[in-house]
């Protein structure tokens, strides 16, 4: 087979040279976007201009470069496990990734936000927590100079909260997607491993969730949770000792409670089928453990449906995360989110001159949301060409 | 052909999945004593005042009958009165919000199937042109913007700033449902139509477009052309029924979300359909409608499901109910 | 020496000899269907076979597909949980396991004494794993080795007995053709050394020219390593060329049993004879009378009253023949039939 000849040595070494050679510029490319950033930080903290617009235009420069190295590179890190054949599964994976344009975007959109939620504290230009009282006179004022979103109805900096408010949904859509996917692939695995009554109870536990559309019974969940003080206040409890405010915390139990059922039956059809491969009997007759046969054989087949769909959800459980607080059952309101950001703007919808109020957390919770949704698209083109025939 | 055991199998399985629904939504409710008898008589009611209210509205028994109690008088159609709106009857109450919804529910329908079916069509006929990558990206926005910040854009754009739809329209739902009603009152509603129906025509698309593009690979397609058919027989005869099936049978599936919109929704409209009856009831823990709505949304889904399903085997000979 | 005495010598000489005998061996299956299972069936895949496998020695086992040769192979294998019977193996250290009983403990000691070869290389191979991981799974699961170096010399070693290359260790299966994956397939089965090997259709799935060059690369294993074979398949040609003992098999039963010769030129049973005479003749002036039978295979389900041939059977029937199950009757030295109307 001509696609997996073995690099001769002279390839090898002009393939080792190139490697060298970007990866020393990456190197320089890293080195330039630590020093002006810490550079950009020097000067607002000196200066006490904290707004300079040159130096912020320099740092999302810098940030680009980098990223478009990052992309030209990344599989190289990782193809030197198998970069002895020409065409390796890695390689062909990040090939056939970066034909989707839009999957590109939505891993740079992605990387981006959660890069701006890490380091909202450091890259925000106002501080949000005590603003209520310090701005009250810019309240409300449309983007300008200083305030590149405009600012809030307390006069809070639209940009810094927007910034802020990528760390909640991020929480909510990553954490959620996590806990979800972890439980749904140990439910699937015992349900298609071990049919039988198991089975039975797992499959009519799902029909009932799926019988609720997903915020109408977190809505409920919810609404249970706040109106019983005892569970209220156990679920609480539990935030506070995970350092997470309580109201937020109970919202993060009711989507977590029903995540589980996309993973689980992904991962339970993919069982019922894998497991009729003969390679399962062949384990068997080796002696394997339901254990090994599960996550050595089993699991390893399914996970890319999976990882797409993890992909997906996260957008998802944004989504419903921002809507439940947009409703006033999610966080609480002195957390910056999207969500409360949007409320605030659905008041002043009618009025022209309050849309930045409406459109900014709004253009955030969209991009993120999209990005996450197209990354998902993308994984599954690249990961499992046979999922779509026709996309050689 | 339709096989009657397995309507009956169907019939239990639906009968069972609403007595878990039921459960659920019952320990979700009941289980958390938001007391809604201080709360409709105001926190300054005495406490005998309280007292007989909860044991009009049989609070004061022990959680096992009430469950049973509910379960009962539901079945008898005997819904009990509404928590919040003191003397008015639950069935009144929905009766009055139902028509409301499923009104705009349908128009998203219509909207949502109207669009997708063409673009997706022609996307995976036209595929990797502008076409084919116009209604992916169509697809994705659709399917990731939020439907609340959807509905606000419009309100903003086309209700404020165009000032080419209204924004609260107050139409008595009598009028939505009679023969002219039906067509002319789609202006006053566009807003949460188009907002509704954005996600379920991505989505759509979407479908459409993939399940056409492996129907066009299919043999006998290549056959049907080398038998010399035309291009649009080949497509609209051999093809076209054969990719929709995915999309006909999700309409049920669709119809949740376009109901699980509709509680976000409504809210950023103003609009008093049945989702922001059930945050409202939520959030003032009005337990008869909660359960109320529960149990009829989930009725009526299941059975959109039955009927498709069955609709589907008749679509499709090889598909065997069993 | 009188008659008596050697044929009890003989007898002897066959129990050392003995690897693993399987007796009154039967797999059932519930099938359930109707609302909420109401209507349960029980499907006799493999309905009280017995038979015994020497030292170096094949049985080959035939029939159609849906006798139960297959469900044979696996529950001998313990894949799937025989339903009673006994299946004793003996041990390179002379000692006697029961499979059916065995502990945990015990089917470690089986596993590394029997393993099996299966039908389609392309579904037996987990295509997530390179090849260096699916032949050096026996090692990780048996707990065979101690270090990692002494598993990748082992896995060479299995890799270069069936005729694969060393480079081949880090590539995956879809990187191999029909022959080399059943070449994979075998390495891995041979890798814990085992003194039997459970061969279900090992050529089925393949193509004619490379079916040669398995089949003589498994007579060549078994030639050096002195193995014992059973051979399941169901080609009559394959199996005869293999087997030093041939067994026919029909909806879950034994109908004959003996040495493949015999068989071969002399078989009794008519469902053998109707396999046999659709065999292409190697001479063409041999005119051979070929036996058709009606009707296809009955379900298994419901297999019919008495002997289970009687439908499609082509002699004429008498009363036993639908009335009782023909037992398996020795009608000459070492050749088995169970049909009623041969003594």
């Amino acid at each position: 087979m001509p696609k997996y000849e073995r690099l001769s040595p002279e390839e090898l070494e002009v393939y080792e040279e190139f490697k060298r050679k970007e990866n020393q510029k990456i190197g320089a490319v890293f080195l330039v976007v630590v020093f002006v950033f810490i550079l950009t930080k020097w000067f607002l903290l000196t200066r006490g201009n904290i707004d300079s617009i040159l130096l912020r235009y320099i740092g999302v420069g810098a940030y680009l470069l980098f990223f478009y190295f990052f992309l030209k590179n990344i599989y190289r890190w990782y193809s030197d496990v198998n970069y002895r054949y020409r065409a390796n599964p890695i390689k062909r994976f990040f090939n056939r990734f970066y034909k989707n344009k839009l999957a590109v975007f939505g891993l740079f959109v992605a990387i981006t936000i959660i890069i701006l939620a890490v380091f909202a504290p450091m890259l925000a230009p106002y501080n949000v927590d005590n603003y209520q009282s310090s701005w009250t006179k810019f309240s409300m004022i449309p983007p300008t100079k200083r305030h590149v979103f405009g600012a809030t109805n307390a006069g809070a900096d639209l940009f810094s909260l927007c910034l802020y408010g990528a760390r909640i949904a991020l929480t909510f859509g990553i954490g959620v997607t996590a806990i979800g996917v972890s439980i749904g692939i140990v439910l699937g695995l015992i349900a298609g491993y071990y049919g039988g009554w198991i089975d039975r109870f797992l499959q009519y536990l799902n029909d009932v969730v799926m019988a609720f559309p997903f915020l109408v019974l977190v809505i409920t969940v919810m609404g249970a949770l706040l109106a019983n003080p005892a569970l209220r206040e156990s679920v609480t409890q539990i935030g506070n000792f995970l350092n997470v405010p309580g109201k937020l915390f109970i919202a993060f139990v009711a989507l977590s409670l029903f995540g589980w059922t996309g993973a689980y039956r992904l991962i339970r059809g993919k069982v019922f089928s894998v497991r009729e491969e003969e390679y399962i009997d062949a384990a068997k007759s080796l002696g394997a453990s339901n254990r090994v046969i599960m996550t050595k054989h089993i699991l390893r087949n399914s996970l890319t449906p999976v990882i797409v769909q993890a992909s997906i959800s996260v957008g998802g459980y944004i989504i419903t995360a921002a809507s439940l607080t947009f409703l006033g059952l999610g966080a609480n309101p002195s957390i910056p989110s999207w969500g409360r950001l949007l409320s605030q703007g659905n008041a002043y919808v009618t009025q022209l001159r309050y849309f930045h109020l409406t459109l900014f957390p709004g253009l955030f919770l969209t991009m993120t949301v999209l990005a996450f949704t197209t990354l998902g698209d993308g994984l599954r083109d690249a990961l499992d060409p046979t999922m779509r025939r026709n996309d050689q | 052909m339709v096989n009657k055991e397995y309507i009956l199998k169907r019939l239990g399985l639906a009968v069972l999945v609403m007595f878990g629904v039921y459960t659920i939504g019952f320990t979700l409710t009941f289980v958390a004593p938001g007391n809604p008898a201080q709360a409709a008589l105001g926190q300054k009611a005495n406490k005998e005042a309280v007292e007989a209210l909860e044991e009009q509205w049989g609070l004061n028994e022990p959680l096992p009958v009430q469950y049973k109690n509910y379960l009962i008088n539901f079945i008898n159609l005997d819904w009990g009165e509404s928590f919040r709106y003191r003397g008015e009857s639950v069935t009144g109450i929905l009766a009055s919000r139902y028509p409301k919804t499923m009104y705009y529910a349908v128009w998203s329908l219509v909207f949502a199937i109207v669009m997708s079916i063409p673009l997706g069509l022609i996307a995976a006929y036209k595929q990797n042109t502008w076409v084919d990558n116009l209604s992916v990206l169509v697809s994705q926005v659709g399917i990731s913007i939020p439907n609340f910040w959807l509905g606000m854009l419009i309100i903003a754009i086309l209700a404020v700033w165009l000032d080419l739809i209204s924004v609260v329209p107050d139409v008595p739902t009598g009028s939505l449902w009679s023969f002219p009603g039906f067509f002319t009152h789609v202006t006053d509603y566009f807003g949460i139509i188009i907002t509704l129906g954005t996600a379920l025509m991505a989505r759509n698309t979407r479908m459409t477009r993939s399940s056409t593009l492996d129907v066009l690979s299919e043999e006998y397609i290549t056959m049907a052309r080398a038998k010399g058919l035309k291009e649009r027989t080949v497509v609209l005869k051999h093809a076209l029924r054969n990719a929709l099936i995915p999309v006909v049978t999700s309409i049920g599936f669709n119809l949740l979300l376009l109901f699980g919109g509709a509680v976000v929704v409504e809210t950023v409209f103003g609009l008093n359909g049945i989702g922001k009856l059930y945050i409202d009831s939520i959030i003032r823990r009005d337990y008869p409608i909660i359960i109320a709505l529960l149990l009829t949304y989930t009725i009526g889904v299941v059975f959109v499901n039955l009927i498709i399903d069955i609709s589907y085997s008749v679509i499709d000979p090889r598909v065997q109910l069993r | 020496m009188s008659k008596t005495l050697s044929n009890h010598m003989k007898m002897k000489k066959d129990q050392e000899n003995i690897r693993l005998s399987v007796k009154n061996l039967k797999k059932y299956f519930k099938e359930t269907s109707g609302f909420m299972g109401r209507n349960v069936e029980l499907v006799k895949a493999v309905d009280d076979v017995s038979f015994s496998l020497g030292k170096n020695e094949t049985i080959g086992v035939v029939g159609e597909s849906g006798c139960g040769k297959t469900t044979l192979g696996k529950t001998v294998m313990r894949i799937l949980e025989p339903t009673s019977g006994k299946i004793l193996l003996n041990t390179r250290e002379n000692e006697t396991i029961d499979i059916v009983e065995a502990e945990k403990e015990q089917m470690k000691k089986v596993r590394k004494e029997m393993q099996m070869v299966f039908q389609d290389p392309k579904s037996s191979l987990n295509p997530r794993m390179s090849i260096k991981d699916i032949v050096g799974e026996p090692f990780d699961i048996l707990n065979l080795v101690e270090s990692k170096k002494e598993k990748e010399g082992k896995v060479l070693d299995a890799l270069e007995r069936v005729g694969l290359k060393p480079e081949h260790m880090e590539r995956y299966p879809h990187e191999f053709s029909g022959g080399q994956k059943q070449r994979i397939g075998i390495a891995r089965a041979l890798a814990v050394n085992p003194s039997i090997l459970l061969l279900d259709e090992p050529t089925s799935a393949l193509d004619v020219s490379v079916q040669a060059k398995i089949l003589n690369l498994l007579n060549k294993i078994k030639r050096d390593l002195k193995l014992s074979f059973i051979f399941i398949s169901h080609d009559l040609g394959v199996v005869y060329h293999m087997s030093e003992k041939i067994m026919v098999m029909y909806l879950g039963k034994v109908v004959e049993f003996g040495d493949s010769e015999k068989i071969y030129h002399n078989p009794q049973h008519p469902y053998t004879k109707s396999l046999f005479s659709s065999l292409p003749v190697p001479d063409p002036r041999e005119k051979r009378k070929r036996i058709e039978i009606d009707g296809d295979l009955p379900s298994p389900k419901n297999p019919p009253e008495g002997c289970r041939f009687n439908t499609r059977c082509f002699e004429e029937l008498n009363e036993e023949c639908k009335k009782r199950i023909p037992p398996l009757r020795e009608i000459q030295d070492g050749h088995w039939v169970a049909c009623p109307q041969k003594r």
